[in-house]
Formats: structure tokens, sequence, C-alpha cells
């Protein structure tokens, strides 16, 4: 059966009451007061606070003690430098002394000026390499060019006397058997 | 307390983020045309060069630390300089940095000091050289991308009480350099480098112009018959060689696995050379060589040196290749045991040595003009006992 809804209120006995004038506020003050209370938001933002304080501290200090080490670091010799003036020495020390036996047996004056020539090139790009070494101090690189410079003068002078004792053997065998 | 933690961390995420140890330094596009040449100008450089896709040169250099303070790095970055010049269709690209460069550059503090023992160290050369293939020396060409840290290991920190200990790799500092070139065939190279690095990623048939002063050169195959290389100090290693004009004078190490067509002068350098090919000669003086093949259709092959060591190692069957040598104070160890050959008064080159059949049907012949070298001949191995 169809009927309209509207008509259903019509003869309704239903009190029409008036609300009253503080209805409004009572409402959302009892709508607050039914909310859970949120006790810990003053807290969290002081905590908030108290740590971003402390890290900000904490990065400053430390960037402040690392930059006064690397500035006392550039001021000393590191080391490393040290260390390498040490092996230095002592190893040219031994080039020295080989130079002076490879000059003693070598009867070909072309032949010691090239050595020479050779040697100064690198003893001046073993000065080049420590220079740079003083203002990149700890590369690799630059240590392994060090290590090298060294050894090679070294080995040059020992590899061209056994050359020449082998030659120079040969050559006596040979004048011998004339 | 779980919101504090969570902002804490994503704070430090982004300032890690913000502090990133990568850094982007240069990066260009140019355009090229046929007869475009590009000149690097290189002081304490690493360069990678590539083929590029088209005609165009493409650039991008950008660096990535390790364990570096943002102040340390930001330090080396201001070391580093570049310029680009442009003359019409050709260019210039300058590459300066205040320190040393290579693919990886290490840097290692210790408080109290590294033993260098090991470093130093030559080891016991082995007193027989066996004969490698032309595959063998590639392999070690490509051994050697490891050797920075290859000796870092062989180094060892001291500590408080004077003892040692290992370097912790992951604790050393270190920064990789990623200067990448992609260069068009056609377009020329002048190269003029200073301790500084280039590898070439790529078959090379560009022309290359390259002067060095103790410099490393690593490449694939180098084809071209108007390429000039003049290096002094430094390392130059290379499959292929094929064409061009090359000078090394005090290289720590040539290492070629194939070459034909090529002129050689050098001076106080070490040599390996896989395979020799047709049309190469070479002009030395004090150099060690060490010549592991001869291609079978090489034709002659010529070598005039003085002071010089030369390692052959040669198979002689029928009438395929034939030595002959010539000078004076030479000293020959055939198959390990020392020839006698008659001296010469006063001091005048002769014929000295002819071993195998040189006549004219001899397909291959190889010509040594020594003064006052040591010449070594052996099959597969040579003995140094003698």
């Amino acid at each position: 059966m169809k009927q309209d809804i509207r008509d259903l209120f019509k003869d309704s006995h239903i009190e029409r009451k008036e609300l009253p004038d503080q209805h409004r506020e009572e409402f959302y003050q009892k709508l607050k007061a039914s909310r859970p209370r949120r006790q810990s938001k003053l807290n969290s933002r002081y905590l908030w606070k108290v740590a971003i304080i402390i890290i900000l501290f904490v990065a400053f200090t430390l960037t402040i003690f690392k930059t006064s080490d690397r500035i006392s670091n550039q001021v000393v010799e590191t080391p490393i430098e040290m260390q390498f003036e040490v092996i230095e020495k002592q190893y040219l020390a031994y080039i020295d002394r080989e130079w002076a036996s490879f000059v003693s047996m070598a009867d070909d004056d072309r032949l010691v000026k090239r050595y020479e020539s050779k040697l100064e090139n690198l003893s001046q790009d073993y000065l080049q390499l420590n220079q740079q070494l003083k203002e990149d101090p700890n590369n690799i690189l630059l240590i392994e060019a060090l290590v090298e410079n060294l050894k090679s003068r070294l080995s040059l002078l020992k590899d061209i006397q056994k050359h020449i004792h082998i030659i120079n053997q040969n050559n006596e065998q040979n004048e011998n058997n004339f | 307390m779980k919101t504090i933690f969570k902002t804490l961390l994503l704070i430090l995420i982004t300032s890690l983020a913000a502090q990133s140890q990568n850094k982007h330094i240069l990066s260009e596009v140019l355009k090229t045309s046929s007869n475009s040449e590009l000149k690097l100008n290189l002081n304490n450089a690493f360069v990678q060069l590539e083929q590029s896709p088209d005609d165009n040169i493409y650039l991008d250099y950008s660096m990535e630390f390790k364990n570096y303070e943002v102040d340390e790095f930001e330090s080396i970055i201001k070391g580093i300089s570049t310029n680009l010049e442009q003359k019409g269709s050709n260019y210039i690209l300058t590459l300066d940095s205040k320190h040393a460069m290579s693919s990886v550059v290490f840097s290692l503090e210790s408080s109290y000091g590294i033993s260098l023992d090991n470093a130093f160290a030559t080891g016991e050369a082995s007193n027989r050289k066996i004969k490698k293939s032309k595959d063998a020396l590639i392999k070690m060409m490509s051994w050697d991308d490891a050797k920075a840290e290859v000796f870092l290991e062989t180094l060892k920190k001291y500590k408080a009480d004077g003892t040692t200990e290992p370097i912790d790799l992951n604790e050393v500092k270190s920064y990789s350099v990623k200067c990448i070139v992609k260069v068009p065939q056609r377009v020329k190279l002048n190269l003029q480098l200073k301790q500084s690095e280039v590898q070439f990623r790529y078959d090379a048939y560009n022309e290359i112009r390259c002067e060095g002063e103790q410099t490393t050169i690593r490449g694939q195959k180098f084809i071209n018959e108007k390429s000039k290389f003049q290096l002094n100090g430094g390392m130059f290693k290379v499959h292929v060689l094929s064409g061009g004009d090359f000078m090394f004078k005090d290289l720590n190490k040539v290492m070629i696995a194939e070459m034909d067509n090529v002129s050689i002068d050098s001076e106080f350098s070490d040599f390996s050379i896989g395979e020799v090919g047709s049309s190469v000669k070479i002009t030395d003086f004090n150099s060690e060589f060490w010549l592991y093949n001869f291609d079978a259709n090489m034709g002659t092959f010529n070598m005039d040196t003085e002071y010089s060591k030369i390692n052959l190692y040669v198979t002689f069957s029928s009438d395929n290749i034939a030595i002959t040598t010539f000078g004076y104070g030479t000293v020959h160890y055939m198959n390990n045991l020392k020839t006698e050959i008659p001296p010469s008064r006063n001091k005048t080159s002769s014929k000295m040595m002819v071993i195998g059949d040189d006549n004219a049907s001899t397909k291959n012949k190889i010509r040594l003009n020594s003064i006052n070298g040591i010449i070594r001949i052996g099959e597969d191995f040579i003995d140094f006992s003698n």
C-alpha cells in the first residue's frame, strides 16, 4: 500500500520542545570532555627541541674537532713522510755505492754519460714527487711512485753491472782464445 | 617515543643524502666535423676514452668519494681545474689537479706509520722464464686494473705497541675518478699528458698524436698508420698495435700483445711483446725485450740495438724462420748454452751468427744488429742460471 511518508507525521502527538539557548555550547563542552586526553603533547614537543639541540651540538663539536685536527696535521710532518725520509737515506746510500761500482767497471764513457743523465732525470722526478707528497700526504699513488723510483734506480745500476760483467767475461774469453 | 625515533632516523637519512660523496664536475656535448681534432691537456688526470654512439663528443666528469669528510673531498674538488675551448670544430680540454689521479686513489692514514718492507721487497726472480701467448699477455694487462689495491695490500699499519696490522680496505679513504670522453672514430686525438693516465676502452682507428711524461696509456687496438706516440716514463699497455711511430724512453713497462707495421725507437725500457707481425722495426739503447711469438707471415723483422737484452722464443722447423745477428761485443745463449762468437778486434759490426736456414725461400727472417748486447734464444723457456 503506497502512502506519502510526510503524512505519517501529520497526526503525530510528539511534543515539540524548544532547545535551550546554551544548547550548542553545552554540546561542544560535552563533546570535548568525552575525547581521550593527550597528555604527552607538551612532553613530545619538549623532547623534540632537546633532541635537535643535542644533535646540533654534537655535530658542531665534531666538525670543530675534525677541522682543528686536520689543520694541525698539515703543519706537522706525517709519520709516513718521516718514515720515508729514513728509507730514502738508506736507499740513496745504496744507489751511490752502486754508482761508484758501475763507474769503476764501465769502460764506455758514452754509456756512463747516458746513465748519469737517466739517473739525474729519475732524481728530479723523485724530488717533484716528494714535493707533491708534502701537499697530498698519504696518497698511495705518490707513495707507490716514490718506492718505484728508488727501486728502479737501484735495479738499473745492478742490471747494467751484471750486463757489463757478462760481456767482459765473454770478451776476455775470446781474447784468450785468440 | 616511536614518533621521535622515526623523525631522528629521517633527519639522519636526509643529512646523509645532503652530504652525498658523489660529485659531478663537468658534462658537455660537442659537435664535430670530419676535420675535427680533440686536444686533451692533462696534468694529474685520469681519462677513460670510449667510442661515441654518433658524431658528437660527449664529456662526463664526476668523482665518487668513500670515507672522506665533506670538507676533505671538497678540498680535493677545489684542486681540480677544467677548461674547454672551441676553435671552429676543434676542441681543447684541459684538466689539471693538485692531487695525483687514477681510476681509484687511496689515501692511507696511520698515527704510527706504515710498514713499507713488503713494498720494497724485490722478490726472488725466477731463473726460468716460460714462453707466453698473446692471450696470456692480455690477461696480465686486465689484471693490472687492480694494481693499486694490490700495492695497498702489501702495506701494513703500525700500532701503538710497535706491532703491525693489515690494512682494512673498507676503512681506507678513497676516491674513484670517472672522466669519460666519448669520441667518434673520425676525430683526431692530440694528447698532451703529464703524470696522467688515459685508458682507451674501444678499438681506436683515430689518428693519435700523443706526448706524455710519467704517464700510463692502456688500450685495446690502436690502428692508424699516422699515429705518433712519444712517451717519457710511465707505462704503455695495448692489446693490438697496427701502424704508427712510437718513441719510448724510460718506460717501466711496455706490453703489446700483437703488433705490425710499427716503428719503435726506445731506450731504458722493458718490453713484453706477444707476437711480432709484418713490417716491424725496433731501434733501441739498453732496454730489455721479451719477444714471445712471431707471426707465420711476418717477413723480415729488424732490430738495431746497443747494450740491449733480447730474449726470443723461436721454434725452428724446416725453413719457417731464421735468425741472423750482426754487430760486436754481444753474448749469445742458444737453448740456454753460451755460443762462442769470434770477436771483432776493432769493434766493427760483422755477421756474428746465423740460426736456421737463411736462404731465399725462408719465409720469416729476424735480423738483429746488436752491439754489446745479450741475446737469448729458447723454444719454450729461457734459463738464466748461466
